[in-house]
């Protein structure tokens, strides 16, 4: 038994090691990216890792209470936990992590926790701006979330399963067995919820990353940030490879999965470089129609 | 047995004797009319017990020893000694409440309202016609004189618009007693026989009725009537209310026979028109006595539909008589008594009512007089309303059944309204009632009889006390108790409340036992925050418990007829408990209409699915022989939707959860929402395992749970008061119950069942936490608050919990409720629903986090600096429900278990367990794993953060990087009012609030109406002869008759 569950262990810090240097690469490529289209030389791809170190090595912490100190544990618990919950490699021991522990559902609602509890974190803190941005985000939030979830029970109701392995393994065979060719209008609203759902631009609004320190972060410093900084590595990860499970057939090995996740990145980078930002009733608005009346369609076309 | 004869010898003989006695001092008249007054009601009295116990025959006088047609014949059979005694009795009170009055008129007085009393028993006893008219000439007159007596302006008008009607009525009615003695050779009612005459003589018919018709005030022959209740003394007015009426009432009983088949049918649309259109006229009404006036024409209205109903709808006899007897003695004590306390209280207008506020006494009269008209069990009036909602039945009965059952929702509305200003007053204390010993008598004495009748009838209905009476006795008691400290109090609820727990839950198995131990266990933990209260809440305790005891009685309800005596009887203590609030009059009076028209729903959804039953409405019937057909279940369905707030109707909730006491809400929001979903369970249950086809309903019924899920959510996220936000929250919540029910497969009713034990966790937890914060800061509006979590951080931590568990974020309970919902809804193909269920539960985040960021986190205001924490007493309920939350969450085949087995015996569990995971053809779970994974990763980034992070300084609350500014104070930088105020704007086009407007627009509509209908009284004694006229002349061509 304890043999087993150090395996298990041992496993999903593998398993961990490899996502978080992934993502770690993928953000600063993709800050490279963004900079050579704006025309910048932009940072070195490994600017991430600077980061973190610059942000643990500071000596000097603030707190303004227990909520704000507890914030971004619940945020990188949140990450690292979603993470952990999405099967990342079809058919590997190690990279399944804990896929068992749940299906779509419950990493549907996960995705909420890290979000939920650093929205506390933040709140705690006093900052008006902090609170104004957990509004943004949250409310930008509901509207991005539905098309995704009308995308994912047009999926449930082609492939009569929630298990994300299931879906990823009804995909296997071909490309044309991906949901983007079996499923396309369920791909297309899921993707441009998903634009909303990384936080790029033109559905930014609640990071305003350009301006003065806007959003939820605004307090946070030192170790705090750290972790948060640190956690985009595994949320967007998992955010990918969910992506990437659900419409693209997954991945049955490494290489497969760090192309397929690239792409779906650059899709967000893509766009965002490209749209101004905007407003919230503008981006809650535009998703509660256009993504959204797909999903619907995506749905019903499954459904009858 | 003592002759009859003698009741009218002692009435005149007194009578007569009163000028003498008069010399002799206002002591000796006061006697003699009180011998007199006690000897009339003895004689009736004797013979009500001789018939009605000892089984005698009805005694018949021929008076001087003649058979008719010679002689005059009085008959003293059960009918007409219940009737005569309670007029005795009547008077005998009503003398001694117009003590001062009669005694200003001395001898002419008393000798008035004797021949009054005695005109009444004469009406009643005799069965002969022109007897009849004579009688009733000595009533009408004798009661000129007695409301002229008063000497005011208005009662001199009364009483003499009263005798010109009286005498119109009265001229066509000798008429036609001499065209019916010119056809049947006699004035003997059983010479003539029935109908035989009538034959003859159709104009006597058409005469005799509309005379009597118009006698007892029918619409809209009725303008004069309005101003002498109005006008008269309220003594007065009670005994024509409850006396005179009886009687015409009674002659009407005695003639309707001999005019024939086709004038039932026509009293019966005159009765009910009159019913329905009186009380839609009364909901404009102000002045108490003209409304009480109103409320007596609807209610002859109703007797007289009755008495014609019986005829046409093909009804035995037997149960029909106790059904009249039930309504009109329900009246009778009722009206008497409301009479009599408007004279005791001495305002007109309603909302001076409030007089009375801090009245215990007068208040408990009051509200029983109010509920026993309204209809609520177990009062007479609602044996009778309910025998006959179930009786009628064959052409046209679901038209009368939904008149009736409209014209009492109509007849509640003022009714209720005004008490609701009696008890929602501030207290004034102060003000002087003239109250003695001889002006509470008669009402005290009418109130004690009203319970003694609901007793017996409750035991004759089911044979022993049933459950539900202990429970009201439990209630009673502790009511009387009301000055022991109220930790005593709640003390005593809760042992009253275990012990209900103790005999019902281990007796009871599936879904009754489910929701008893969810009520009773679920209301006991909650009451133990009651116990914080200081001081001595009246009445609060014996409400609650009389709430959490009728709805455990509901799940042990045997029948139809006891569950909803158990169903009405929650509404109204829910409803009084609600009226308890400081500003809760209107939101408790929405409440209780909704709540009451949806019993009403039931109720005739029970009158669809039940046989007629045998007795008098087979009230101790179990549900063996009830079918659930589908008009059946879906007027019961939508019965229980009302209560369980679900959109479209769900407009008194939040107002109700909100204004009621902060110690109420969470029983009301956590408990009694799911009162609609038991009954929703034993409905939908039945009808499934009967196999009723009924899928069109349930998808209805789906689509409301979800549209009331997401515009729960969404109206949830816009409120600024803190408690509002909660109770809109709790609509929506208990939308997914619903919707999970409607599924109608196992994994949705093991969801409901989950998600009502989750929804009684979280939602308990917030209210209570927030009572603990309303308690310590006085405020209700978020924005007014902030910061709190560093001055009650015991309480911030039962809101955190409280909100992710309510949030369904795993790993706590709100997950695995989600997580059955979405497959249940999936199985079912109800993916649209499904997403709706989604999204309502994504902008449920937004109003968790508005809730415990604006009060515990951001800033904390100065005035709150010195806030504490609740009280002990008040958290100990709290930490019970998070272990409650917990233990769910960490273990959730301890529910999902037995929920699926309960679901098991209608629908096939899919449910495979392997360890703590859980699987089902769809997906799979293991909560224990997710927790056990949550709680490590949290531990290993803590330690992580406590020992790599530099050790943290304390800063100070505006120490914040603000533009490099500093904030000025916390108010500014709080960000808390109009939180949402752009997603707001986003979701603007679906905001309108649709329901609001269509029932303000139903409310004005019908207010109009009312105010249309009102226009035939313009207090002009020529207009009401007209309109007897014209009330006459349709009369002539309703009943088709031809001269």
């Amino acid at each position: 038994m304890n043999r087993e569950l150090l395996v298990m262990i041992g496993k999903a810090v593998a398993s961990l090691f490899l996502i978080a240097n992934y993502g770690l690469i993928l953000s600063g490529v993709m800050y490279k990216i963004i900079a050579r289209v704006h025309g910048r030389f932009g940072p070195p791809v490994w600017q991430p890792y600077i980061n973190l170190a610059k942000l643990l090595s500071m000596r000097t912490a603030v707190s303004h209470g227990i909520m704000f100190y507890l914030g971004p544990v619940f945020r990188i618990t949140g990450g690292v936990g979603l993470y952990l919950l999405i099967p990342a490699v079809y058919g590997s021991s190690w990279l399944s992590n804990f896929s068992f522990s749940g299906d779509i559902i419950l990493v549907l609602y996960f995705i909420f926790f890290g979000m939920l509890g650093m929205a506390l974190g933040a709140a705690e803190s006093g900052h008006p701006y902090s609170a104004i941005g957990v509004m943004r985000g949250l409310a930008q939030n509901t509207a991005s979330e539905l098309p995704f979830v009308l995308a994912v029970l047009a999926l449930v109701a082609q492939y009569k399963t929630l298990s994300i392995t299931g879906i990823v393994a009804a995909q296997q065979g071909g490309i044309e067995n991906w949901t983007l060719f079996t499923n396309p209008l369920a791909v297309i609203a899921a993707m441009l919820a998903f634009i909303g759902m990384m936080h790029r631009s033109p559905f930014d609004l609640h990071l305003a990353p350009q301006e003065i320190p806007v959003g939820p972060p605004t307090e946070f410093h030192s170790s705090y940030l750290f972790m948060m900084s640190f956690n985009r590595a595994f949320f967007g990860s998992a955010k990918l490879v969910l992506f990437m499970n659900l419409f693209f057939g997954g991945a049955t090995s490494i290489p497969e999965m760090v192309i397929k996740t690239f792409l779906i990145m650059l899709w967000t980078v893509f766009v965002g470089v490209v749209f101004p930002r905007y407003r919230l009733e503008q981006s809650v608005r535009w998703l509660l129609k256009v993504p959204t009346l797909i999903g619907l369609l995506a749905l019903a076309l499954q459904m009858f | 047995m003592v002759n009859p004869v003698w009741i009218i010898a002692a009435g005149l003989g007194a009578a007569f004797l009163m000028p003498l006695a008069e010399r002799a001092g206002r002591p000796v008249i006061r006697l003699l009319m009180s011998a007199a007054l006690l000897f009339m009601t003895y004689i009736p009295l004797r013979h009500f017990i001789e018939t009605v116990f000892c089984r005698a025959d009805a005694a018949m006088v021929y008076t001087a020893g003649f058979r008719p047609p010679f002689s005059i014949v009085l008959r003293m059979g059960a009918a007409e000694a219940a009737l005569a005694a309670a007029t005795g009795i009547l008077a005998l009170l009503g003398s001694l409440y117009m003590n001062r009055q009669l005694g200003r008129g001395g001898a002419a007085a008393h000798s008035l309202f004797l021949l009054f009393v005695m005109g009444i028993v004469g009406m009643v006893m005799t069965r002969d016609l022109f007897n009849l008219f004579v009688f009733l000439e000595v009533v009408a007159i004798s009661s000129y004189a007695l409301i002229a007596m008063e000497g005011s302006l208005r009662s001199i008008s009364a009483a003499l618009k009263y005798a010109l009607a009286g005498s119109i009525a009265s001229v066509f009615l000798l008429i036609g007693i001499i065209f019916l003695y010119r056809a049947g050779g006699s004035l003997d009612i059983d010479l003539l026989g029935s109908s035989a005459a009538a034959a003859a003589a159709p104009v006597a018919a058409f005469m005799l009725v509309f005379a009597l018709l118009v006698e007892s005030k029918q619409f809209p022959a009725n303008g004069w009537a309005l101003d002498v209740y109005e006008a008269a003394d309220p003594g007065m007015a009670a005994m024509i209310s409850a006396g005179s009426t009886g009687a015409v009432l009674f002659a009407l009983w005695k003639i309707v026979p001999l005019a024939g088949e086709t004038w039932y049918g026509v009293i019966a649309i005159a009765g009910i028109a009159t019913f329905v259109l009186s009380n839609l006229m009364g909901l404009k009404q102000t002045s108490v006595r003209r409304m009480l006036g109103y409320s007596s024409v609807a209610q002859t209205g109703l007797i007289i539909f009755i008495i014609g109903a019986g005829r046409i709808t093909g009804v035995s006899t037997g149960p029909w008589v106790l059904i009249l007897a039930a309504i009109f003695f329900n009246h009778f004590l009722a009206k008497a008594g409301l009479f009599w306390l408007s004279g005791i209280v001495g305002r007109d207008r309603v909302d001076e009512w409030k007089a009375i506020a801090g009245r215990p006494l007068l208040l408990a009269l009051m509200g029983l007089f109010i509920i026993s008209l309204v209809g609520i069990p177990p009062l007479a009036g609602f044996w009778g309303k309910y025998a006959l909602i179930m009786k009628l039945h064959g052409e046209g009965a679901w038209v009368f059944r939904g008149l009736v059952l409209l014209g009492s929702l109509l007849e509640a509305a003022y009714l209720l309204r005004w008490f609701g200003y009696a008890v929602g007053g501030e207290k004034s204390g102060d003000e002087k009632l003239p109250i003695n010993f001889s002006s509470i008598l008669p009402p005290v004495f009418f109130a004690v009889l009203s319970i003694a009748a609901a007793w017996f009838l409750s035991i004759d209905a089911f044979g022993n006390p049933p459950l539900f009476m202990v429970v009201l006795f439990a209630g009673i008691v502790l009511f009387a108790l009301g000055r022991l400290p109220d930790m005593l109090k709640g003390l005593l609820s809760i042992g009253a409340v275990g012990w209900l727990a103790w005999h019902i839950i281990p007796n009871s198995s599936g879904y009754p036992q489910f929701f008893a131990g969810f009520f009773l266990i679920g209301g006991g933990v909650i009451l133990i925050a009651s116990m914080a209260r200081r001081g001595h809440s009246f009445g609060f305790h014996a409400l609650v418990v009389t709430m959490l005891g009728s709805l455990a009685c509901l799940t042990t309800a045997g029948g139809p007829a006891e569950f909803f005596i158990c169903w009405e009887l929650m509404t109204v203590s829910s409803y009084l408990l609600i009226l308890r609030g400081r500003k809760a009059g209107i939101p408790a009076l929405m409440y209780v209409l909704f709540s009451l028209g949806g019993a009403y729903l039931l109720l005739a959804g029970l009158a669809a699915g039940n046989p007629a039953g045998a007795g008098w409405a087979g009230f101790s019937g179990g549900w063996e022989s009830f079918t659930w057909t589908l008009p059946a279940l879906s007027l019961a369905a939508a019965g229980f939707l009302v209560k369980a707030a679900t959109l479209g109707v769900h407009i008194w909730a939040p107002g109700s959860y909100a204004e009621a006491e902060d110690d109420a809400s969470p029983l009301l929001s956590g408990i009694l929402s799911k009162a609609g979903i038991f009954g929703l369970v034993v409905a939908l249950s039945a009808a499934a395992a009967s196999g009723l086809e009924a899928n069109l309903l349930y998808t209805i019924i789906g689509w409301l749970g979800a549209l009331t899920a997401l515009f729960g959510a969404l109206y949830a996220a816009f409120q600024e008061d803190m408690k509002k936000l909660i109770a809109w929250s709790s609509i929506g919540q208990v939308g997914y119950i619903v919707m999970g029910l409607a599924a109608m497969n196992n994994m949705g009713w093991t969801a409901a069942a989950w998600q009502t034990i989750a929804h009684l966790l979280f939602s308990g937890l917030l209210f209570l936490a927030i009572a603990g914060v309303i308690l310590r800061t006085g405020v209700r509006n978020m924005y007014e608050t902030g910061g709190l979590i560093k001055k009650m951080p015991a309480t911030f931590i039962s809101v955190l919990i409280g909100i992710i568990a309510l949030s369904g974020v795993p790993p706590l309970t709100g997950f695995a409720a989600k997580w059955l919902l979405y497959q249940s809804l999936i199985e079912r193909g109800w993916y649209l629903q499904a997403g709706m269920a989604f999204f309502s539960s994504a902008i449920a985040f937004l109003y968790c986090f508005r809730l415990i960021h604006a009060v515990f986190l951001g800033q904390l205001k100065p005035k709150h600096t010195s806030v504490k924490e609740a009280p002990i007493l008040m958290l100990i309920p709290q930490y019970i429900l998070i272990m409650g939350i917990m233990l769910f969450s960490t273990f959730p085949g301890t529910l999902i278990k037995p929920a699926s087995a309960m679901a098991a015996k209608l629908f096939p569990s899919p449910f495979v367990w392997d360890g703590f995971s859980v699987s089902t053809p769809l997906g799979y779970m293991n909560g224990t794993f997710v927790m056990l994974l949550v709680c490590a990763l949290f531990g290993l980034m803590l330690l992580f953060l406590l020992l790599w992070g530099p050790r943290p300084r304390k800063i100070g609350q505006l120490n914040i990087v603000f533009a490099a500014e500093r904030p000025e104070s916390p108010a500014t930088a709080h960000y808390a009012w109009a939180f949402f105020e752009p997603y707001r704007r986003a979701m603007a086009p679906v905001l309108k609030p649709l329901a609001m407007h269509f029932w303000e627009g139903v409310s004005e509509w019908t207010l109009t109406l009312g105010a249309m209908f009102r226009h035939v009284y313009t207090g002009n004694a020529q207009t009401n002869l007209l309109f007897i006229l014209i009330y006459g002349i349709a009369l002539f061509f309703i009943s088709g008759g031809s001269l």
